[in-house]
């Protein structure tokens, strides 16, 4: 979420805040009133264009170039505005007018396709940024179970991380996969399915930040790897999307900085900071994704763990910095995808609940318990959240969430100013995504 | 039982004994210091710090940022972990001898050294004689003034002389408590642009710049400057003869104690300073701060410093001068100042006394800005001030009497 809520933007920026709402809203208007008869078609247009490929431009879902035997190229395109309904930790947040409780999570278009049956591509930007590129990536299918994927994209680790931001249940990702998790980074990846679909792989290298070259020999790497497997049929003996178990290993090159992960509430506060760090990071993960017709059940645990090398105030090695979190999260599907033929205006309601937590420490007890980003007997801090919510999609391209949190933070040695008295935050987003 | 239990048994209490004692003796020692102690300005002091090499080199480098890093601070044989340090100063940072600030309450809101929250080293680069901020202080302190106890030390980072500093009690919540009553709220001027107490205006802005709050918690402006706002509307629109008014929200009794002792002293950059006000703070109980002074290294400027120097300029000054009744009671402050100065010689007594103290130390400290004839010169300089400065102070308050 980490919605800015105080004298963070110039005054232009704030009307062109409320330009980009407006847009939003009428971009969703627009895309809800021409919705019914484009829906329709849309299914059946990319049945159509997979039997008969022709060349051209259609509408499937999104504006597509058809290639005809060569493939197919689509524009995609995403807009994500965030409206502050409370937050309680800034004491000024109640008094914020109408443009400073606006913020535009994501203002992104790219492009993907496929070429030659053989070769998938995608580019990403985001508008507006200093690091405007996301996904930025070609893949090779060699056999079913072999394809290589090259250029800047998500490392594979994190269920949710991994999930496209329009398509997460709740408006911020948990804590913990915020926080824990690596994002994109520059590499190459072997992936496949095995099994029938019933085991999926992803190993790859990376270089972390893209500053020097993967194979430089200075180059800071990650090596991760993820296997997911699942275990249920779904009936055409292939392995079913209902049940995935995921497994990821992570180990990423650490040179000697305060790069330590760090610890942020929902709103972007920042409650654990950065300690120094110097040789290896070791993340684990793994998670649990139900899906089943009425309701979705998801749990990820995730565990990281920081060398620190001679990172002592004497220049000592510190005990590890360990890192752990996870969630739980629930979907009730009151009004369910596709369900009766509905559409616009209530083609899927959801209702979500989630419980998150993120605790810091380290691998040492023995010694007093600090926070100083060079203690050795790194003192436990941590945050519990509890998250509801309501997820009305309009039509396939236009959703509305709303989100209350709950978060505490856990600070048993009461080191930190902030207090223990719980924190309610609220912001609805409106998305557009095609 | 068997011997060999027997003897593992011996082994337990006497270590369980030898752990009792070590406790026993270090809570001991702990319990014994205190902060007089620390502050006790007839010893110089020795402080470590044990820092790791790369924070002190990142310090040095990005001396005019105000990043912590985390050190150990050992001091009489105590050692204080968990202290947060980082560069200090306004005109003093330096990057070859920092000022520094040890916060020990930064990485723990609740831990305590002696009962302060932080300590300043003030690195004495801008005085060559390195002791007029402790001798302006001590002035201040024997006229019941509350100002901040100072103390020298000889100051090692990772066991490598980094040179003398003051030891200086900082102006915070320990502080005002030790002095005023508790529930005020604590301001640090901060100088941007040469300000004369003249009117900033209606917006509380201008007042947020100048007066940093430095008071726990979060407060809203209203609170925090309405006050502020107040008293230098009154400065400024009090009508003739009506300027005591300003006593509703500035102690003026305590204003003049300050201003009278200052300008015995010849105080170059304080309240009425050469560029505008500058080196205080206000704590505010209620409508009603009261000043404390700051930063005295610019003390003893010269024994012929005019007695006026920036008052014309400042209007709650100049206008304390136009009443009768304040003016003579700025004449007697200042005539206060003198007397404890010039009583059994105690100026120029301790001046000596506090060069003596630092001698061999400054000599050896290859940090500072001054060479060390300078150094040598800049106390022969105070000395004359201490000799020469009553005679012209009195000649000087003739025509205001």
């Amino acid at each position: 979420m980490k919605t800015c809520t105080r004298g963070c933007r110039p005054r232009g920026a704030r009307h062109s805040l409320i330009r980009v709402f407006r847009l939003t809203l009428a971009a969703a208007a627009w895309i809800a009133l021409v919705s019914p008869a484009s829906a329709q078609d849309s299914g059946s247009g990319r049945a159509q264009a997979q039997r008969e490929p022709g060349t051209g431009v259609t509408w499937d879902n999104r504006p597509t170039f058809l290639l005809g035997d060569h493939g197919r190229i689509e524009i995609h395109a995403r807009l994500q505005t965030d409206y502050l309904l409370r937050n309680e930790a800034d004491p000024d947040a109640a008094a914020l007018p109408f443009q400073d409780r606006l913020s535009v999570a994501r203002k992104r278009v790219g492009v993907s396709g496929e070429l030659f049956g053989r070769v998938s591509f995608q580019v990403e930007g985001e508008l507006s940024d200093e690091q405007p590129w996301r996904d930025v990536f070609a893949d090779v299918k060699i056999t079913r179970a072999v394809r290589v994927r090259a250029g800047h994209f998500k490392v594979p680790f994190s269920l949710e991380q991994l999930t496209s931001a329009s398509d997460l249940d709740f408006v911020a990702r948990a804590a913990a996969v915020t926080d824990m998790s690596p994002s994109r980074d520059l590499g190459v990846m072997v992936h496949g399915r095995l099994a029938r679909r019933a085991v999926k792989y992803e190993a790859g290298l990376f270089e972390v930040d893209g500053q020097t070259g993967l194979w430089a020999p200075d180059a800071v790497r990650t090596v991760a790897g993820r296997v997911t497997v699942a275990p249920l049929e779904d009936g055409k003996n292939r392995g079913s999307e209902a049940l995935e178990i995921a497994a990821a290993w992570l180990r990423s090159d650490l040179p000697e900085s305060r790069a330590g992960l760090a610890g942020h509430t929902v709103m972007g506060q920042t409650f654990f900071r950065r300690m120094f760090v110097n040789g290896t990071r070791t993340r684990l993960d793994a998670s649990v994704a139900w899906n089943g017709s009425r309701a979705s059940l998801r749990g990820e645990v995730l565990r990281s763990s920081d060398t620190r090398v001679g990172q002592g105030v004497d220049g000592s090695t510190l005990s590890d910095l360990v890192s752990t979190g996870g969630y739980v999260a629930g979907i009730w599907h009151l009004v369910p995808r596709g369900a009766g033929g509905r559409d616009f205006p209530l083609r899927a309601l959801d209702l979500t609940a989630r419980f998150d937590r993120l605790t810091f420490g380290s691998g040492s007890a023995l010694d007093e318990a600090f926070l100083n980003p060079r203690a050795d007997h790194v003192a436990p801090i941590g945050k519990e959240a509890w998250t509801a919510g309501v997820n009305w999609h309009l039509n396939r391209w236009v959703k509305a969430q709303a989100n209350a949190v709950r978060e505490q933070l856990i600070d048993p040695l009461a080191l930190l100013p902030l207090g223990a008295t719980p924190l309610w935050s609220a912001v609805v987003r409106f998305q557009v995504a095609m | 039982m068997t011997l060999p239990s027997l003897l593992a048994c011996a082994r337990h209490a006497a270590a369980f004994v030898l752990v009792v004692l070590f406790v026993l003796g270090t809570a001991a020692a702990a319990s014994a210091q205190t902060p007089a102690e620390l502050f006790d300005d007839t010893r110089l002091h020795t402080v470590e710090i044990v820092i790791h090499s790369r924070d002190w080199a990142d310090l040095r480098e990005n001396f005019r940022s105000n990043d912590y890093y985390p050190a150990d601070v050992i001091w009489n044989g105590l050692r204080t972990r968990n202290v947060g340090v980082r560069s200090r100063g306004a005109g003093s940072r330096y990057h070859a001898k920092p000022g520094l600030e040890l916060a020990f309450d930064h990485y723990a809101s609740q831990q305590r050294f002696l009962g302060l929250r932080s300590l300043v080293l003030d690195n004495l680069v801008t005085d060559p004689s390195m002791i007029r901020e402790a001798v302006a202080m001590a002035l201040m302190r024997r006229l019941g003034i509350a100002a901040p106890r100072e103390a020298p030390a000889r100051v090692f980072v990772n066991g490598a002389y980094a040179g003398v500093y003051m030891l200086v009690e900082p102006i915070d919540t320990v502080f005002t408590a030790r002095h005023f009553d508790g529930g005020g709220l604590l301001f640090e001027y901060r100088w941007t642009y040469p300000f004369y107490a003249t009117f900033p205006g209606e917006s509380l802005d201008p007042y947020a710049v100048l007066f940093e709050s430095r008071s726990p918690g979060v407060h809203a402006m209203a609170e925090l400057y309405s006050p502020m706002r107040e008293l230098f509307r009154t400065i400024n629109q009090a009508p003739d003869g009506g300027v005591d008014q300003v006593n509703r929200y500035l102690n003026l009794a305590g204003f003049i104690r300050t201003v009278g002792a200052s300008t015995f002293m010849a105080e170059w950059d304080g309240v009425l300073g050469y560029d505008g006000m500058n080196n205080f703070y206000l704590y505010r109980i209620g409508e009603q701060a009261q000043l404390i002074p700051w930063d005295s290294d610019h003390a003893f400027r010269a024994a012929d410093y005019p007695l006026l120097a920036g008052a014309g300029e400042n209007v709650l000054m100049r206008r304390l001068l136009e009443d009768p009744g304040l003016r003579l009671a700025f004449v007697a402050a200042v005539t206060k100042a003198m007397a404890v100065a010039q009583t059994d010689n105690w100026l120029e007594r301790e001046l000596a006394r506090q060069y003596a103290l630092v001698h061999d130390a400054a000599l050896a400290d290859t940090f500072k800005l001054a060479t060390n004839e300078e150094f040598e010169q800049a106390f022969a300089d105070l000395i004359a001030f201490a000799r020469k400065r009553p005679a012209f102070v009195n000649d000087g308050l003739a025509p205001l009497r």
